[in-house]
């Protein structure tokens, strides 16, 4: 199984352990491929785990590498742009998005649109709230509507801009996070990357608040459909 | 369907929801009514049962009334 996560912040640091552990006793045969163009920073220890400074793609690596000899992993220390993603987002992969701007959601949507087999789960959150989204495409055929749907303009119209093309004069916004709620993405991702490969995945959208602790699964597709 | 379930509509803005006997009110009230307890924001666009409604839409009994919540940006 060929898997690839993309964007290793709060949300892909939360992933990385437990899927790399399930990958390495539940799963043959499995490459891991961590795609991110920015480096740890000091402040980021409140919400990620690194042992040294540097690219978080390839940092990470080194620590899993060493840990799940099963697994193949890969880094790629990049940001996924226009010009990239072609060659990194490939046919029969299994992508786990955690980025942190639409404008790479709407990319990678898009592109998975040109691929005839991918499975893609795309999570995102606020402070406390957050969703997750699951685009299928297999032969060709979408079993589930891009994460660009008609639900989701600011998908579709993105106002913010990807890392990998801004000018060198143009900052991140950077907002408070918790670790809880991204754990909280990343947990209902690999509840629902589970039920796929179980062939019970019944959902293709997961809204949850952590206030509340409230978690809702819809098919967006089959209201959609129903209409 | 119980007598209660079919006065009701089903009101939800991300993971949170909320049934409430509001049959007969506008959308645009519904919001006003929940904004607060649900967080929705002003801005927020209504479906009820799935389809896409302007404020003045009037609820029915067994209404699902979704103001859809954006995606979450950050990770």
């Amino acid at each position: 199984m060929k898997i690839k996560i993309i964007g290793i912040g709060g949300i892909g640091c939360c992933l990385l352990t437990s899927l790399a552990r399930f990958a390495n006793f539940k799963l043959s045969n499995t490459t891991i491929t961590l795609i991110d163009g920015d480096d740890f920073e000091v402040k980021n220890k409140e919400r990620q785990v690194f042992h040294r400074l540097g690219n978080k793609a390839e940092v990470n690596v080194e620590m899993l590498q060493s840990q799940f000899k099963r697994i193949i992993f890969n880094a790629i220390p990049e940001y996924l742009t226009q010009k990239n993603i072609v060659d990194y987002v490939l046919e029969d992969e299994i992508i786990f998005m955690g980025v942190d701007n639409h404008a790479t959601r709407k990319l990678i949507s898009d592109h998975c649109r040109t691929l005839n087999n991918i499975v893609l789960f795309s999570g995102g959150n606020e402070l406390t709230d957050g969703n997750l989204q699951i685009f299928i495409r297999k032969e060709g055929e979408n079993i589930t509507l891009p994460i660009d749907n008609e639900f989701h303009p600011e998908i579709q119209y993105p106002k913010d801009k990807n890392p990998g093309e801004l000018g060198c004069d143009e900052l991140i916004e950077s907002v408070p996070q918790l670790l809880f709620t991204n754990n909280m993405v990343a947990s209902i991702m690999m509840n629902a990357f589970f039920a796929y490969l179980e062939e019970k995945l019944n959902y293709d959208e997961v809204y949850f608040d952590i206030i509340t602790n409230m978690v809702r699964a819809i098919s967006r597709t089959s209201e959609t459909r129903s209409d | 369907m119980s007598a209660k379930k079919a006065n009701t509509v089903k009101i939800i803005f991300g993971g949170n929801s909320k049934t409430d006997e509001i049959v007969g009110k506008k959308v645009s009230d519904a919001k006003k009514m929940f904004a607060q307890i649900l967080n929705i924001p002003k801005n927020a666009k209504a479906r009820v049962n799935g389809v896409v409604v302007k404020g003045n839409q009037v609820l029915k009994a067994g209404d699902k009334l979704e103001f859809i919540k954006p995606s979450g940006r950050k990770g």
